[in-house]
């Protein structure tokens, strides 16, 4: 009787403490397999949602950071010179050249050197378009920006 | 014992999930805000580069020793200039580059030779290049672009004399000078077309009569700008833009201010020296306003067009006028606001011009226009009356023509 007395509350006791550990562990056995099941999908979702917001400011900054002035402009026999000085902080490609309303074949120049180059790095560079436009250029450069270059003709 | 434990595993628990969480948020945050962290850089070095490139101005002179040029430079802004490239276009339209390579302190001179300018009348278009992208046209009798311009030019050569016949030295009053609105786009359905004629007071008026939209000075109100005074070859403009009152969210205005030119007759060049200073206002990021200012040659068929017309001028960019008689059109300031966040910002200055006309057949030519371009977009759908703020003032220091 004096064992059953005495066993009784230690028993009571230890299986309070134990369901505590066991119900934490679980419950942490729970959380950590939960998150180790979903983690692909929770890792995949997050790159994607991060990674769109990551490339919006990637592209904002591309775009915020091309920065030409547009020198001159003239047409000689069927050519049209666009002469552009890049003073941006990257370097940047022309994709397409749209002259009035058609794509139109170009070259891109270092102009003091006359060399042909596909990227337009700081400094003055000629854009030799064959076309000659009535209204408007149109460049269009690698980040997708457009640029419209009015034409006035003076003849 | 049971107490401590209780309080251990509820912690741990807590420790764990919060962990989780905040492992999450962070894979989540990091690279966003490393790249938000790379775009205000970004931003940040294209601001400072814009302050330096608008801050940045040169004149030039051109000398004859010797029958050799020197083109001397002298950095008139308040920022170190790097002259890049000398520009030249032949009338052949062969182009040749010369680099400069100079670097001028605030105030500081730089004379260089270049025999390419012995013969200037060679080149159909010369301009010096920086590095921070401005252009500066020693000549360009066609120039629209949005650049800055050469703020002296002068030229010793006996041979290649630029000085022209004679000078007007008082510009202003009421016989000679002449301002006008035109305006495009939705206003012009609003009827409020004022009628202009000498002497009478220009002002544009809402249909309720409570604000004006546009309202002239003379001599110009210089209120705008710190530290500006004008004399009184001068005239100062102030447009509100409103969006109320069904003028649209879109809107394209036109001022002219006409100045008579006497011996109009023959002429082979036209030379302004102008002071223009130009204060910008737009409310919100959904606003995008542009600011434009001109000179022109209208003949007297063009006046009288403009000066009858009732009706919104053609939808041309270029050409304000009715007829199109509009001879020639020199850009001297481009102004683009379009504004980063989701506040008002204001845009001002005060630049000096020397734009020089020159005509390849003597031509006749009756008023010097100065014409002002106000463009106003805005993608707000929210109803906000009072949208942008225009103001400009001009003084006219002088105008030469040449026969």
């Amino acid at each position: 009787m004096i064992c059953n007395t005495n066993l009784k509350p230690n028993f009571f006791t230890f299986t309070k403490a134990l369901s505590n550990v066991v119900a934490a562990l679980i419950l942490i056995s729970i959380v950590l397999a939960t998150y180790i099941i979903a983690s692909h999908k929770i890792h995949y979702l997050t790159e994607l949602r991060a990674g769109s917001i990551v490339e919006a400011y990637d592209i904002r900054a591309r775009r915020i950071s091309t920065l030409f002035t547009v020198v001159d402009i003239f047409t000689n026999e069927s050519k049209t010179h666009l002469l552009i000085y890049n003073y941006g902080l990257r370097e940047f490609k022309i994709a397409k050249v749209i002259v009035d309303n058609s794509t139109s074949n170009f070259i891109i120049k270092h102009a003091p050197s006359g060399n042909t180059v596909d990227v337009v790095k700081k400094g003055l560079y000629d854009i030799v378009v064959f076309a000659v436009p009535n209204s408007r250029i149109i460049i269009i450069t690698d980040n997708g920006d457009l640029y419209e270059i009015k034409v006035e003709n003076r003849s | 014992m049971k107490l401590r434990l209780k309080i251990g595993v509820s912690n741990l628990i807590a420790s764990i999930l919060f962990l989780v969480l905040l492992l999450s948020i962070l894979m989540f945050f990091i690279p966003i805000a490393s790249a938000q962290g790379r775009f205000l850089d970004v931003g940040k070095k294209v601001i400072e580069l814009e302050t330096l490139r608008s801050k940045e101005k040169l004149s030039a002179r051109i000398y004859h020793v010797n029958n050799t040029a020197y083109l001397e430079l002298t950095n008139t802004g308040d920022v170190k200039s790097f002259a890049d490239a000398l520009y030249l276009r032949s009338i052949n339209n062969t182009v040749k580059i010369r680099e400069l390579k100079l670097q001028l302190e605030p105030g500081e001179k730089a004379v260089v030779e270049t025999p390419e300018l012995t013969y200037i009348s060679n080149y159909s278009k010369v301009s010096i290049l920086t590095s921070y992208g401005n252009v500066f046209y020693v000549i360009d009798p066609q120039q629209t672009s949005e650049t800055s311009l050469l703020t002296d030019f002068n030229s010793t050569s006996s041979g290649n004399s630029l000085v022209p016949p004679y000078t007007i030295s008082s510009l202003v009053n009421d016989v000679d000078t002449l301002p006008i609105n035109l305006w495009e786009g939705d206003i012009a359905n609003t009827k409020l077309w004022y009628r202009n004629s000498v002497n009478e007071t220009i002002v544009f008026v809402n249909e309720n009569d409570l604000e004006y939209y546009v309202t002239w000075y003379f001599p110009a109100d210089t209120s705008y700008w710190d530290n500006l005074t004008m004399g009184e070859n001068s005239f100062s403009l102030k447009e509100r833009v409103y969006e109320g009152a069904n003028l649209g969210k879109n809107q394209k205005h036109w001022y002219v201010y006409l100045i008579e030119l006497p011996n109009s007759e023959n002429v082979k060049e036209i030379t302004a020296n102008i002071t223009v200073a130009y204060y910008v206002k737009a409310k919100t990021a959904a606003d995008y306003v542009i600011h434009e200012i001109y000179l022109g040659l209208v003949t007297e068929n063009s006046l009288e067009c403009i000066s009858i017309t009732n009706t919104s001028p053609l939808d041309d960019y270029n050409l304000p006028v009715q007829n199109k008689e509009l001879q020639t059109i020199y850009a001297i300031k481009v102004l683009r606001i379009k504004i980063g966040g989701w506040r008002s910002d204001t845009k001002t200055g005060v630049e000096n011009y020397f734009v020089k006309m020159e005509f390849p057949l003597k031509t006749t030519t009756k008023y010097l226009a100065i014409i002002i371009y106000n463009e106003f977009h805005t993608n707000s759908i929210t109803s906000v009356n009072r949208r942008a703020l225009f103001a400009v003032a001009v003084q006219v220091n002088e105008i030469t023509v040449g026969h």
